[in-house]
């Protein structure tokens, strides 16, 4: 039977656990760079973050056979990859910040005085984006990569990460301001 | 960049933030984790199949089980009654010469019954392994086997057994084996019939897990197996017959049986 491109991610994440490989291809095809970012974008190590992505994707695939709908797929599959993360930072103990939303806000990078080129500003205001990411407290960064890269809604980041849907709220407003308050000069 | 009155939402930054991440996964991860997934597929079946397959291997368990029980209770069965049927009184002598002090009857007849009680005996063997009522003799009673419920009744070598036995009176024989209505010691030498050449039907332990050696013991005496069920008037008639036949003994273990099935009725003068 051949598998529905069109089919939605827990349909695609069923016929995988029925046994059908395709779909498995499908799913990965469609979440593999957004889990593969936030790995990378909460660990900031190339190499770490191709150890736990596989990780990630081994555990979903030891999983399968468990599989239920019960939540939307990428919330379940970015739950799956922020217990890893934890599991990885317990293990390294390099300790998750915790709700440290009164960190300071860097000072944002003045954009250049000359004219530059319509690309490079567009790449400079990504650079400074990113930077102004990983400054970030882990759990805010967590909360704005889950929300761009999963598209997970409030509640879904809740789930996600386990906590409440009020901290996840509270989470990603911080890491927006932030980042808004980081970009001003770019406007 | 202006605040915006959706909080959580801010499609610039989200657009700035896609510009600037084209990370992706390295090409060899993607190998590793896709074969992963088709080996888990192709090992899944597997898994699935024994999950699907507990239910009708878990009824074959019971099934096994169940005719292992029955099976061993069969044969503990039969071994008791191997020891009455080849006792003089359910398997009367054939017209043969008998050793003197050999209480088994002649098994010159049917020279595999202690083969057929020693295989079923041999710890070899285990006894949910044995197939139950193999008929150890050439020629089994046909009638029986193919009217009574073959748990209850088999052919075994060397009993006396009605050669054309209706389903009725084979039923009623079994009744009366497995009431235990038969008296084993008393009549031994009056139930030796000529007739008991044939293979006979005998007890199966099956007829009852807590059958007593009295209702083991065969009672499948062709004399009053039609009899069973009938009134006492019947038996005195079948009684005169045999008497009037001049057949004395078959008379006199009529009457003895009638005297223990009825022993509130009298027995005519002209018949003690």
């Amino acid at each position: 039977m051949p598998t529905d491109t069109d089919a939605t991610d827990e349909a695609l994440m069923l016929g995988y656990r029925d046994g059908d490989a395709a779909a498995f291809d499908l799913l990965y095809g469609r979440h593999k760079g957004g889990v593969y970012r936030y790995l990378l974008r909460q660990c900031r190590n190339a190499a770490l973050a191709d150890e736990l992505f596989q990780d990630v994707w081994m555990n979903l695939i030891r999983a399968r056979a468990s599989y239920t709908v019960q939540a939307k797929f990428s919330t379940y599959l970015y739950r799956i990859a922020h217990n890893r993360l934890m599991d990885q930072f317990r293990r390294d103990d390099c300790g998750v910040s915790l709700d440290d939303e009164s960190a300071p806000i860097d000072e944002p990078v003045a954009p250049r005085s000359t004219e530059p080129e319509p690309g490079t500003v567009a790449r400079e205001q990504a650079a400074q984006l990113l930077a102004l990411l990983d400054a970030l407290p882990d759990e805010q960064r967590a909360a704005f990569v889950l929300q761009q890269e999963g598209g997970l809604s409030i509640e879904e980041i809740a789930v996600a990460t386990g906590v409440t849907r009020e901290t996840a709220k509270s989470r990603l407003r911080y890491a927006l301001a932030k980042l808004r308050q980081g970009m001003q000069a770019w406007q | 960049m202006t605040p915006r009155p959706d909080m959580e939402h801010d499609p610039q930054l989200a657009a700035i933030y896609r510009a600037g991440t084209a990370a992706e996964p390295p090409a060899r991860l993607d190998d590793t984790i896709r074969a992963a997934a088709r080996r888990a597929v192709a090992a899944g079946p597997r898994r699935a199949g024994v999950r699907r397959s507990m239910v009708p291997v878990s009824l074959a368990a019971v099934i096994v089980l169940s005719v292992t029980v029955v099976t061993m209770m069969r044969e503990q069965g039969a071994d008791r009654l191997d020891s009455t049927t080849l006792s003089p009184e359910t398997a009367p002598p054939a017209p043969v010469a008998v050793q003197p002090g050999d209480a088994r009857p002649p098994v010159v007849t049917a020279p595999k019954v202690p083969e057929a009680s020693t295989a079923r005996r041999s710890p070899a063997a285990p006894p949910g392994l044995v197939a139950p009522a193999e008929p150890a003799a050439p020629a089994p009673a046909p009638a029986l086997q193919a009217d009574s419920p073959p748990r209850r009744v088999t052919a075994e070598p060397g009993m006396a057994a009605p050669d054309s036995e209706s389903p009725a009176k084979a039923k009623a024989a079994e009744m009366t084996r497995s009431e235990g209505f038969a008296d084993t010691s008393r009549d031994n030498a009056a139930v030796r019939s000529p007739r008991r050449s044939a293979p006979a039907p005998m007890v199966d332990a099956a007829s009852g897990a807590g059958a007593s050696a009295k209702s083991a013991a065969p009672a499948g005496n062709a004399l009053w197996q039609d009899l069973v069920l009938a009134p006492p008037e019947k038996w005195l008639q079948r009684i005169a017959e045999l008497r009037h036949a001049g057949k004395t003994a078959d008379a006199a273990a009529l009457v003895a049986e009638f005297r223990r099935r009825f022993p509130g009725e009298e027995l005519p003068q002209d018949l003690r």
